[in-house]
């Protein structure tokens, strides 16, 4: 049944109005984020996809303080992000990658990863031994030069890597963490 | 009258194939599917509270999330997940196509915005190509839809016809390229290998380095803004462009 024809203006006005919205924001004219709601203009948000030339290999890793070992240890978040374990389109690298400077996220970050421990999956860290709190941070791993021998990506431990290579982005307030080990200590 | 104008109406009216419709109307939802298969299968963690979900940043990270979605309880994420599978495939099939479209166009859409973390490009996409599809006459030819017009002694539909759905989608791919070209030509995929791409990495700006690495990473233009202004605070203050090299 052919549709009216206010229908189909209204139709092609949106649909014309949906690829110029594409087109200046991927080029790079703020306009539709100026004029549209934050929720329309996030969906013309596609078209300009890594403008700029990656300098490093960026990978968002977690550690966990052990109460009873007063260390931190790496966490494996994969088990609590199931979806895309390995990969960057995994939701823990995407929570860092977006939030990692948002303190809102950070504190519920840190609760979700200490309250999951101990749970059924295997962290790495043994279920026993309760966390106080947890350090969030980036590897910043260079990539190798035209010429050099490939190899590829695989997740190592953290020690593996050098100092200069981790930037923490958050830890837990030593506060907080006396709280839960001491928490912790007395359930124990 | 715009100059031009005519010959873009002819281009919008000329009859074209309805197979390319069909094609389109057959082969997205399963591409859009197998894309969303692995999100799918942990729906529960994806968009229902079993997993770890942002808060409500209450517009303060306006550009990460355009709009809080409160999590799903389980039974309703698998819900959801059941919905999006079953109008895909419909659509696929051409059973009711133009409801099935929508349908699955709103289950995308949905899921772009309740969970920014595992939305990306084909997330956004794809709710505006399905659209696209349910508003022309797609599922006429080669579909359940036909074949069960045809059991009603209908005639069948015409093989070629104007179809300005399939000019946006021919459109919406010229869009999408020409903008991500300029993007990147806007970028430094021209100048990063002559430069050197340290002059704009997180070391040179101690300053605001939140602020920084965002610009570097995404494609956003007010994220582009925030580099921008890093990038001056970098030549200004930080170090010249030589130093941040080495």
């Amino acid at each position: 049944m052919p549709s009216p024809p206010w229908t189909r203006a209204a139709l092609q006005l949106l649909a014309a109005g949906y690829l110029a919205g594409v087109w200046l924001d991927g080029s790079g004219t703020t306009l539709p984020a100026h004029v549209l709601p934050r929720t329309a203009n996030y969906f013309l948000q596609v078209a300009a996809l890594f403008p700029r030339a990656a300098t490093m290999s960026i990978d968002y890793r977690a550690e966990g303080w052990v109460c009873r070992d007063r260390a931190w240890s790496e966490i494996d978040t994969r088990p609590y992000f199931p979806i895309d374990p390995n990969d960057k389109e995994n939701r823990f690298q995407r929570v860092m990658h977006f939030f990692r400077q948002d303190e809102t996220t950070m504190h519920a970050l840190d609760a979700y990863l200490v309250g999951s421990h101990g749970g059924p999956h295997d962290d790495g860290i043994p279920r026993e031994a309760a966390l106080g709190g947890v350090r969030l941070l980036s590897l910043r791993i260079p990539l190798p030069k035209p010429g050099d021998t490939l190899e590829r990506a695989r997740r190592r431990p953290l020690p593996d890597y050098p100092d200069d290579e981790r930037h923490v982005f958050y830890h837990t307030p030593k506060s907080t963490i006396a709280a839960r080990c001491s928490a912790a200590g007395s359930r124990e | 009258m715009i100059p031009g104008w005519t010959t873009v109406e002819d281009w919008l009216d000329e009859p074209v194939t309805e197979l390319r419709l069909e094609i389109v109307r057959a082969a997205a939802p399963l591409a859009v599917l197998g894309f969303m298969s692995g999100r799918l299968a942990h729906a529960d963690e994806w968009i229902g509270d079993a997993g770890f979900r942002v808060p409500d940043l209450g517009g303060k990270e306006a550009w990460y999330q355009p709009l809080f979605v409160p999590a799903l309880p389980a039974g309703a994420a698998w819900t959801v997940a059941a919905l999006m599978i079953t109008s895909g495939l419909a659509c696929c099939v051409g059973y009711k196509t133009r409801p099935s479209a929508i349908v699955f166009a709103s289950t995308l859409a949905f899921v772009a915005v309740s969970d920014r973390l595992a939305a990306f490009t084909v997330s956004k996409l794809s709710p505006a190509v399905m659209l696209a599809i349910a508003a022309g006459p797609a599922g006429s030819r080669l579909s359940v839809d036909a074949w069960l017009a045809r059991r009603r002694g209908e005639p069948p539909a015409p093989a070629r016809r104007s179809l300005r759905n399939v000019r946006f989608l021919q459109l919406l791919v010229v869009t999408i390229y020409s903008a991500s070209g300029i993007a990147k030509a806007r970028g430094d995929c021209t100048t990063a290998t002559r430069r050197g791409s340290r002059s704009r990495s997180r070391r040179c700006c101690p300053r605001g380095r939140g602020r920084c690495s965002r610009g570097w990473s995404s494609g956003s233009s007010s994220w582009r803004r925030y580099g921008s202004a890093c990038q001056r605070r970098a030549r200004g203050r930080c170090c010249s462009a030589s130093a941040c090299t080495r």
